[in-house]
């Protein structure tokens, strides 16, 4: 399938994957923002209390780390059976699978971008508006890389070995806590920190509030180190799922 | 005949599968099958269930590798077996002629050009606009059908589909199929057990066993048409009605 066509086919896919989302539903396109507002409010309201972080605004802090967080989640729990659930089509067209996962990451993409509009705007309203703000697309590349190859990767082998989807519904919650999306680094010791540069989201959610509210984040340059990890895993990521896919047909 | 003139040449093909039910053992869906097939050539295959007749289809359709061997067509192909899946049952009828006619290989711009005469040949009226999932199997298979032969294949292969939807569509699609075949000389592959499709719309039959292709298919085609009609020359007809008859068919 030549490029434009693919391209086509993809923006095809991810209209769908929002259509699909928001059909027979009242509120529709408002439960993308609506979502991470409710989790900012209950986490902020329970963790103001038992996290001693030291910021100015706990709930806004909580909110932009909140936003990556859940793009990247929501991504990779939906992919991961995406072609398991998917078979009949699978069995019945030849068709760039990779065009199925893609299209999740997308459709979760804009829900991103709509809501940190949301966020800025709020920003904005409360006079907190920033120059770096401009940099906040340059953070989107490692963020899209690393969601992008871990939703190919676990889509892949998940087709042949199920026990992945149960890994990722286990893992995924203990890994929010692995990142610092509630609290800052400044509360583990030192040499701790140092073993979160080996976590890409934690360099990615350094990077976002760094970018949205000018918060200097205690790994220093090491945040960009999780753009290689995310070149890294985007090229494993795709290398695995080219090589399942030839044998989707049989496996599902 | 010059090579140009092919639409599809296997060439020693192999298919090996694990086994569904003992996963360590391995079986041949098919051995070494070669095969040329002509442009505008209308090829039937005949052969008991798990033959392999679905499996060289795939083969052709590029949905499934060969372990061994060599596949290759020419020309844009459609694969008309299963032709609900890929439809949304959420979206709309208009939404899904999208969706498909893009897995089906046609650009967005095609589609958009193709709509009107999806929606005409399938003739469902206003539900065109209704949600999939009101659909009786009848109206999904009539709109699935139309996508697929908007396509504008050079090649269609054919998997038993057009045994559903009311007599009357059965027959507009047979004559469908048959004028297009006719005019824009299509190369066809049906696999059926239908005796009489395959007499009507195929000049050369294969015959499949057990993986392996063992006759081209004429004793094969004339066996089947005699089960056929013993097992049918019992129902009473009316006056002026005749039987299916050797003499009809061999006249080609």
């Amino acid at each position: 399938m030549e490029i434009k066509r693919w391209w086509q086919f993809l923006i095809v896919m991810t209209e769908k994957e929002i259509r699909v989302k928001y059909k027979m539903t009242v509120l529709g396109f408002v439960w993308a923002f609506l979502n991470p507002v409710l989790q900012m409010l209950v986490l902020g309201f329970v963790f103001n209390f038992f996290v001693p972080v030291k910021v100015d605004n706990y709930f806004i802090f909580l909110f932009a780390g909140l936003l990556p967080w859940n793009f990247v989640s929501m991504t990779i729990m939906r992919s991961t059976t995406i072609i398991v659930n998917e078979r009949s089509l699978i069995q019945k067209s030849k068709f760039p699978k990779e065009v199925l996962v893609l299209s999740v990451v997308l459709a979760n993409l804009i829900h991103l971008l709509i809501s940190e509009g949301i966020l800025l705007l709020i920003m904005i309203l409360m006079g907190q508006s920033r120059l770096s703000w401009l940099g906040l697309p340059l953070v989107m590349v490692p963020l899209i890389l690393f969601v992008s190859g871990m939703s190919l990767l676990l889509a892949g082998i998940n087709v042949r070995y199920r026990d992945i989807n149960f890994a990722v519904q286990i893992v995924v919650p203990l890994w929010f806590y692995l990142t610092p999306v509630i609290y800052t680094l400044d509360l583990l010791p030192r040499k701790l920190t140092y073993w979160f540069i080996l976590n890409p989201m934690s360099g990615i959610i350094n990077l976002f509030r760094w970018f949205s509210l000018g918060l200097v984040s205690k790994l220093e340059g090491w945040d960009w180190s999780s753009l290689v990890l995310s070149i890294i895993i985007m090229a494993v990521g795709w290398y695995i799922f080219k090589r399942c896919s030839n044998y989707f047909n049989e496996w599902v | 005949m010059k090579t140009i003139d092919l639409a599809i040449n296997l060439k020693g093909v192999w298919k090996e599968y694990h086994s569904p039910i003992r996963k360590r053992e391995k079986f041949n869906a098919i051995e070494n099958v070669s095969m040329k097939i002509h442009k505008g050539d209308k090829v039937g295959i005949i052969g008991e269930n798990g033959a392999g007749k679905t499996t060289i289809l795939k083969l052709i359709a590029g949905i499934i590798k060969p372990t061994r061997g060599s596949v290759e067509t020419q020309g844009q192909l459609i694969y008309l077996i299963n032709l609900e899946a890929g439809f949304n049952e959420e979206l709309t009828g208009r939404e899904n002629i999208l969706l498909n006619g893009m897995i089906y290989g046609l650009t967005r711009e095609e589609v958009v050009v193709e709509e009107k005469k999806i929606i005409d040949f399938a003739d469902i009226g206003e539900f065109i606009d209704a949600p999939f999932f009101v659909y009786s199997s009848g109206m999904k298979f009539r709109l699935a059908l139309a996508v697929g032969l908007a396509a504008k294949p050079d090649i269609i292969l054919m998997d038993e589909v057009f045994m559903a939807g009311d007599i009357d569509f059965q027959i507009k699609t047979l004559k469908k199929i048959e004028r297009l075949t006719r005019d824009r000389n299509i190369t066809l592959v049906i696999a059926s057990h239908y005796p009489l499709i395959l007499r009507k719309y195929c000049d050369h039959f294969l015959v499949l066993r057990k993986g392996r292709l063992v006759d081209s298919g004429v004793e094969a085609i004339k066996s089947l048409t005699q089960k056929w009609n013993s097992y049918f020359a019992d129902v009473p007809m009316t006056e002026g009605e005749t039987m299916v008859s050797e003499d009809i068919f061999y006249q080609r």
